[in-house]
Formats: structure tokens, sequence, C-alpha cells
């Protein structure tokens, strides 16, 4: 596939990196530059004594570099990468050198060991040890599910004693009076619910319609805690949508033990959300033939823990997904992947918004707990109305735009009045542009 | 059952709202009794919880039936090709925004349009920049236009109409300035008509600014009003319309200050000497008189009283005249040429004067001629000030021609001369560019802590010719002691005239078909 300079500096962790990598861009700052049809390596003067080798994989994109950095991907990285996009000219060097084959063929055999499902070498052999490990772990995951028990058993108290008082007491309460419970949860290791807690504080402030909003949450956690007194008696697919909502993860391994869906699998769009300490990334997919949504989740908490980048909104994907369990699977893993390439047209799966309405009924039916979805919308137009933007569909269908006015004229300016393909986040209100096709081409909003 | 009388329950508190239920809604009617009643906080949240889920599964879309806007028609020029667009999107996400200017120039000259994703961007700009307005609307196309049309902040795209007069009446200070600027520009007239309409009621400190946009497109249409102004209570304000007036040569203040100086000044030929050495020779000189006073009239006139920058108050009321007085009127009454004034003046006892006086004169005036003949004694007088004025005077090739001279590497003050490249703003040719680059070579292998000039490298790199860009690179003092000092400042100006090497090569390569 081709890249363009605006997808490699998405690829930078910070802001900071994307200028360092556009300082390295220049052909003249590094002693060798090379290319392959898969692969690009250069060596740069650093501040150390030997030049940094800097290689990157076009296939994941991976990179590697021996500079000290902790960000991931280097400066370095991002430099020679946009020398690649740039300057193509300037990759002078054709085979790559020992140290980039070295690498790759470490990354190929890699995959290929995790698609055959080799198993690891350093697995457990002694059947006894596998027996007490299994004990230690079912300990473990008493231990944890009494905590919860006793964590949703308090958060139950707090949900009935403003139930009880009414709401109307709660415009003025400290932040505290919405963080203690969120912390309490999080101490009963119910991540997933305090972050639904910690989301209230400020709630009273949001609008006339703050109360209903309120209510809609509580009665969630309510639902949660209701749920989780009779787990058992819940089918296997809708217990793992609880426990996930609780905050229980899947480990990834047992994820990946599952077979494969290969599809084409069009990245719909990604976005980035901030936190103070996480940062997490979602990228939403599409199979061009199943037509089945799929979410990539990725976290960093700190620039020594890249988000992952090998995934790139306006790409499609050959792919393997395999799915988290869930009674609508949507969150997954790319399994294997076979090829990455520029598609020429969009084919996102919306026709109308009345279609992208039903699809979100049927993933809230099956998990209540979902809090947004991708809708990848084939043809809307972006409107300014005097109270807000909306998209539209042929027959008047409409939604209303959750985005700052740069980004809705921006979009406006792409689709000239005229239908665009449309990509974003719909969180049950609003709808958020991510990315657009407009005149054959697939642009980042 | 729906969320929103749950809702007022809530609100209340079930403590003191009691909690009927009607079981005439089907789902919820089949479904309560399955619910636990025990305590009816946990039934109002059981029952919230059906009918949250319920209404968000069961919600619909929104009706827009207002008509669609119309769209926006198809483009009659391409696009800039992609390279040249990303260029494009990064110099309006910050990066080098001030070679903006150069990417606007070379895409109407390739006829060719930014692209629908950069348009507000570039719409945006047009506000704080109205300079960029015209190449601006170049390369916006009909897309441009017609999403200009939607955007009150926009308006300016689509031409300063009546409405946009609005904004002289009810805006604020500075967008008022702008607008005045640009109208200015694009209606001369209509601009000086709108200051004269509200004149009386601007802040007197408002005036001399407002007054100084005049100097776009001045005319002796602009004269009465000027002229007038000239009795204004504040001094800025007379300053400013003084210093307009005598830039018109055929104003009536200039006809006062050519009558008052006049009469001031000789000429006297020189003599050649004859064989037989009975008389001498003697070189053409001329004769000055002081003016006595500063009467009310001269001050009117814009003539600062007292004494400035060295010379002594009558000295200072004569160099304020000469500065008015066409230079060419000079050299028609004395039927000599400037450089034979030159000569004259630069003899006698009020050389520094006269050249102090006729050079502020050049300034004003830009007249290269004279320009070019005061040069070499401005040069002598290493009058920093003088020179720059005279060089801004002059056409772009006698001006490179001059500077290159006072640059080359066997000028013993070529690094003080190095102030003056930065009041070059036109565009650089090859030979200049290249001058400029080895000054640049040369100075930064030597001391530390020129910031004036390592500041004023990136401005350089704006102004090279576009053929020496590929030659930036090379060539640089990176072994000199003080080169940690400079390589900051060179780093940013390779970083630039990189920049722009990718944006020539952007507009003129072949675009892969």
């Amino acid at each position: 596939m081709s890249w363009t300079v605006e997808q490699v500096l998405a690829l930078a962790p910070d802001a900071s990196s994307a200028n360092s990598g556009r300082g390295l861009a220049a052909a003249r700052k590094w002693e060798t530059l090379g290319a392959d049809a898969t692969s690009a390596w250069g060596t740069f003067q650093g501040s150390g004594k030997q030049p940094y080798q800097t290689s990157i994989d076009l296939g994941g994109p991976a990179f590697k570099c021996s500079c000290p950095s902790r960000k991931f991907p280097c400066k370095h990285a991002l430099g020679l990468f946009l020398v690649l996009v740039q300057q193509p000219g300037a990759m002078a060097e054709k085979a790559p050198p020992a140290w980039t084959a070295e690498w790759l063929a470490g990354r190929r055999g890699k995959e290929e060991k995790k698609a055959g499902n080799v198993p690891d070498a350093d697995s457990p052999e002694d059947p006894q040890a596998g027996v007490e490990a299994a004990a230690a772990a079912a300990r473990r995951a008493a231990s944890r599910e009494a905590k919860v028990t006793a964590g949703l058993e308090e958060l139950g108290v707090w949900l009935y004693d403003l139930v009880r008082s009414g709401f109307a007491v709660l415009p003025g309460k400290p932040s505290r009076f919405w963080t203690t419970p969120a912390a309490r949860l999080v101490d009963a290791q119910a991540s997933g619910l305090a972050r639904r807690v910690s989301r209230l504080d400020g709630v009273t402030t949001l609008g006339e319609h703050w109360p209903a909003r309120l209510l809609w949450e509580a009665a969630l956690l309510h639902l949660a805690r209701e749920g989780w007194t009779r787990i058992t008696a819940l089918p296997k697919a809708a217990q793992a949508d609880l426990r996930a909502a609780i905050g229980f993860t899947t480990s990834q391994e047992e994820v990946l033990a599952q077979d494969g869906l290969r599809d084409h699998w069009m990245v719909v769009a990604q976005v980035i959300e901030e936190d103070e300490r996480l940062r997490t990334q979602r990228t939403w997919l599409f199979g061009a033939n199943t037509r089945r949504p799929a979410l990539c989740l990725s976290f960093s908490a700190g620039p020594a823990q890249p988000l992952d980048v090998s995934l790139t909104a306006g790409t499609t994907l050959d792919a393997e997904l395999v799915f988290f369990p869930s009674a609508w699977p949507l969150r997954a893993l790319v399994k294997h992947r076979h090829e990455t390439r520029q598609p020429a047209a969009c084919q996102w799966p919306h026709r109308t918004i009345t279609e992208a309405n039903d699809f979100a009924a049927e993933a809230l039916t099956a998990n209540p707990w979902i809090e947004r979805l991708a809708f990848g919308f084939t043809a809307v137009v972006p409107v300014r109305r005097s109270e807000a933007w909306l998209i539209r569909d042929e027959a008047g269908h409409a939604l209303v735009l959750d985005a700052p006015e740069e980004k809705a004229w921006r979009l406006c300016s792409l689709a000239g009045g005229r239908p665009v393909s449309l990509a974003g986040e719909w969180n049950g209100e609003r709808f958020s542009p991510l990315g657009a096709w407009a005149e054959g081409r697939f642009l980042r909003l | 059952m729906k969320l929103a009388e749950l809702t007022q329950i809530a609100l209340l508190g079930t403590d003191r709202q009691g909690l009927s239920l009607s079981p005439t809604d089907s789902l919820l009617g089949r479904l309560q009794p399955q619910l636990a009643p025990a305590r009816r906080e946990r039934l109002l949240l059981s029952l919230a919880a059906l009918c949250a889920v319920r209404e968000g599964v069961g919600q619909l879309p929104v009706q827009d039936r207002a008509p669609l806007p119309e769209p926006s028609p198809g483009e009659h020029l391409p696009y800039a090709s992609e390279p040249a667009n990303a260029l494009l999107l990064r110099m309006l996400a910050g990066e080098l925004g001030e070679l903006l200017a150069e990417w606007l120039r070379l895409a109407a000259a390739a006829g060719r349009l930014a692209r629908p994703e950069s348009l507000p961007d570039l719409l945006d700009t047009g506000n704080p920049k109205p300079e960029l307005r015209e190449s601006i609307l170049a390369v916006i196309g009909r897309r441009g236009l017609w999403l200009a049309r939607q955007n009150p902040d926009w308006a300016w795209a689509n031409g300063a109409t009546g409405h946009e007069e609005d904004a002289w009446h009810t805006g604020e200070r500075a967008l008022r300035l702008a607008f005045l600027r640009s109208l200015r520009k694009s209606n001369p007239r209509r601009a000086r008509e709108l200051l004269a309409e509200t004149w009386e009621e601007e802040l007197p400190a408002d005036r001399a600014v407002f007054l100084g946009t005049l100097e776009e497109a001045l005319t002796p249409e602009d004269e009465e009003f000027l002229e007038a102004a000239l009795g204004d209570k504040r001094k800025e304000v007379r300053k400013t319309a003084a210093a307009l007036l005598a830039r018109l040569p055929g104003s009536k203040l200039v006809e006062r200050m050519v009558a008052r100086t006049k009469p001031l000044l000789r000429f006297l030929p020189g003599t050649p000497g004859s064989v037989l050495k009975l008389k001498k020779t003697r070189r053409a000189s001329i004769e000055l008189t002081l003016p006595d006073e500063c009467d009310q009239a001269m001050k009117r006139d814009g003539i600062e009283p007292g004494a400035r920058q060295g010379f002594g108050a009558k000295a200072w009321w004569l160099i304020q005249m000469l500065e008015v007085v066409p230079l060419d009127s000079w050299t028609r009454d004395w039927q000599v040429s400037p450089a034979d004034v030159v000569a004259a003046s630069q003899g006698g006892d009020w050389a520094r004067e006269l050249l102090e006086g006729w050079t502020r004169a050049v300034v004003r005036q830009q007249n290269a001629a004279w320009a070019d003949a005061f040069f070499p004694a401005a040069v002598a007088a290493r009058h920093l000030d003088l020179l720059q004025g005279s060089l801004a005077a002059m056409a772009p090739a006698q001006r490179e021609a001059r500077l290159a001279g006072l640059l080359s590497p066997k000028e013993e003050h070529a690094g003080l001369y190095g102030r003056l490249i930065g009041h070059c703003r036109h565009d650089w040719s090859p030979d200049f560019s290249r001058v400029v680059l080895g000054f640049m070579r040369r100075e930064s292998g030597r001391d530390s802590g020129n910031w004036l000039l390592r500041n004023q490298f990136n401005t350089f790199a704006g102004r090279l010719a576009p053929e020496v860009l590929s030659e930036t690179a090379q060539g640089w003092p990176t072994d000199s002691k003080t080169w940690e000092f400079w390589s900051k400042g060179v780093d940013e100006f390779l970083a630039a005239t990189q920049f722009r090497a990718e944006l020539h090569a952007a507009f003129t390569k072949r675009p892969p078909s």
C-alpha cells in the first residue's frame, strides 16, 4: 500500500514525536537509506557513538531502532518513514542490511508461529505443576469474585439511597460524592462500573435532562448489580458481557485460541481518547463480506507503552479476526494478517440511517452494556441547521453530529452538498464523524 | 411506562413519592411480576433499566424536512497534486506558515486548486491576513465560494459588499481597521468616503491609525481630505496627514514646501581651471542658507520644531523640508544629474545635513536614480538607516548589485551590512541568493552571539531563488568553534529551504499518470 505523510504522522505517540520525526524527514540527515517492497531501513548519526539503526516492516507497520528512546515509534522511525513517503528516490540501497533482515525474519517467524498455534517452547510440561497452577488460579478468581460481590453490595446501598432521597438534592454535591463510590469500586476490582460511576461526576450540570440521564446510568448500574447476584443463571454469552462490563478481563491467549474469521476487514475509523492516566485507542472495522463489525482496543499508560499502530483507518486488511465472547461479538483481536491494501473505493455497510439504527438496536438488544458503535454510511449529506449540524440520508432521516465547528465545516467542504461515505462513532445520542470517502479519497476527520 | 415518568419519581425520591404503576404496558406488565418487589427504590431502578434499554433500542432517527442546500457546482480547474496538498495541510497546521503565500502563488500560476479539506482553514486565514485574500480566492475554486456563502465569518470571500460595511459601523477597532485596509485595496474612494463619514466620531487616538490606511492607493483625490486633517487637534493625525500629502508630488503642501525651500539652496557650477593657472579649478558646490524660523504654517505642514538626531533645530527643519521637495525638481531647476548634486553636496560645510535630507527624500519619494547616486555617500558615512532606505527605493536588480558589493568577502564591514539583507523584500535572483548564501556560510564560522543575523536565517530561506534551494545543504563551517550557536539557525534555515524545494517540486513535477 502507499502511505501518506498524514498517515505516517498519525502513528506518532504524541505531538512532540511527530514534530521531531518531521525534523528528521530529510534524506540529507541520514547516513544510509534503503528500501525494498516490504521494508525500509536507514542509519542515523545521533548523539551516541554508533549511528542508530532504524528499520521498518511495512507489512505491520512495525518499527525497530537502536536508539535509547522510550517512545514508540521513535522519531528516527517516523523520520525514516517520512523520507520513504516523501523522497522515495533517496532510498538508495536495495537489499536490506543484516540487522534489518534478521529482525524481519524474527518477526515473520513469530507471526507464523502465532498463526500455526505452535505451543510456546517454555510452556509447562510437568502435569503436577499444571494442576497446582490451576488450583492457585481458581483461588485467585474466587477471592476476586468475593471482592466484586462485596463492592456491588456497597454500590447498591449508594444507588438506593440516591433514589430514595431523590435526585433533586444532588446539584451542588461536591465531586467526592461521586468519586468516592467510584474509588470503592476500583478497590473492589470492578473497574468497568467504577468508570461508569466516575463519569457521573458533574452530571447535574449537563442541561435540563440530567435527571433522566442519571436515572439511565443508575438503572444500568443496578442492572449490573442484579445480574451479578444471579450470574450463573444467565446464558454463557450474557455472563461474558456482564463480566466485561463489571471489569473482568478475558485473557488474549484464550481469545486467540479460537478459530479466526477471515474477511477483508475495512478499517473505517480510529479514535484515541485520553484520560488522566490512560490513552485508549478504538479502531473500528467492518468485514467486507460478512458485514460484521469489530472493535480493536489498544491501551497505553504512558509514552513507554505504545499504542498499536498496525491498523490504519482507510485501509483494508485481509485477515483473520477472533472475537471476545459476547452475546453480540464486537471486541476483537487480529489473529493473522494476510495482506493490507489501500482500497480503491468505499464499501461501507450502512446504506441508510434506518439501517444503522436497526444495527444499533440489534446490538443493544443483545448486549445492553455496549456504550458506542461505529456506523459506516455509504451516502449521507452533512447539513447545517440553525440548532446543529446533521447528517442526512436520502429518506430525510438524520443524526445529530457531535463535532467541533472546525471539523463540521471540513466535512461540509468535503461533501460540497453531495452525499459522501462517512464513518464515525454513535454513542446513542450523537454521531461523531471520524473518516470520510469523498471523490475517491479517504480522509481522517 | 416511560423513563420520563420514572424520572419524575426519582427526582423527588421514593421516600416522598409513591410508585403507582399502570400495568397497561404490555412488555412491562408481563415482566413486572418477575421483578423483586421488595423495596420501592429497587423496583424503580429495575423498571428504569427495562425502560432505558427499551428506549435505547427503540429510538428512531429524527426527520429533517428542511430543503437541502444547493450542492456546490463542479470545478473548472484540477486539484493540486497530493504532495502539494500534503504541504499545504502542514502549513495550515502551523508548520512554516510564512510560506503559505508561496504555495498560493505557485498553485495559482499552475492553475491548480486547493483540495476541499483545506478550504475552511484557508478561508479562516483570509480574516487575519487580508493581504492573502486575493491569492486565496484564486485557489479555493467554486467549492470554496460555495462554502464561504454559508458562513458569515468568511463573507470576505464573496466580495466586500454593503453588508460588509456594517463591520465598519459596528465592529471592534481591529476589525474596522482590517476592513478599511482591505476596502482601500479594492475600492480606495469608498474607503476614504467611509472614513470621512465617521471622522468626527472617531476617538482621537484612532484617527491617525485609520488615516494611515490611505497610504495604500494614495491619489490626488485624497488631498482635500488630508489637507483638512492637517488642522486636527492631535499631533499624530497632523503628522500622518502631512506625511501622506508629502507623497503627492502635486499637492498644495508640496508646493508650499517647494516655495519655502527653493530660495535656501543655490547650485554653484564648477569651473575648469585655465591652462595658464590664472584661475584655479573650482568644484561645483551648493550654497545653503538655513531657515530662520519655524512658523505656524510650517508646523501645520508637519515640520517638527525641536532639534533632533544630533542636528541643530534649524538644520533639522531644513532636513525635513528637503525630504518633501520633489528630488527631480532640483535636477530640473539646476540642469544637472543626481550624481552632480551628490558631488556638489559632499564637499561643503553642509554635507551631512544635505545627505540626511536627500536620502530621506529618496526613501519617501522612492526615487531610484537618486538612491543610486547617493548610495556611495551613505556607505562612506556607514549610515545603516540611510542605506536601508536607499536600497528600498531601488529596483530589485540595482538593489541586489549594490548590496552584493557590500557583502563581498573582501568587504571589511560585511558583517555590519548583513543587517540590510533582511530589508531586501523582493524575490532574490539566483546570483544574489548565492551571494547571501556565501555570506551566511562565512558569518556562521565567526563569533557566536549574533542573534540578529541568526534569527533572520528563516526569513532568508523564504526569499532564496528556487533554483538555489538545492544548493543550500553543503558548505557550512560545521567544524568551527561557534558552530553550536549557529547550527540551530542553520537547521531551521535548511528545513525551510527543503520545504520550499518540495513545494516547487510538487508543482513542477509531472504527476505520475
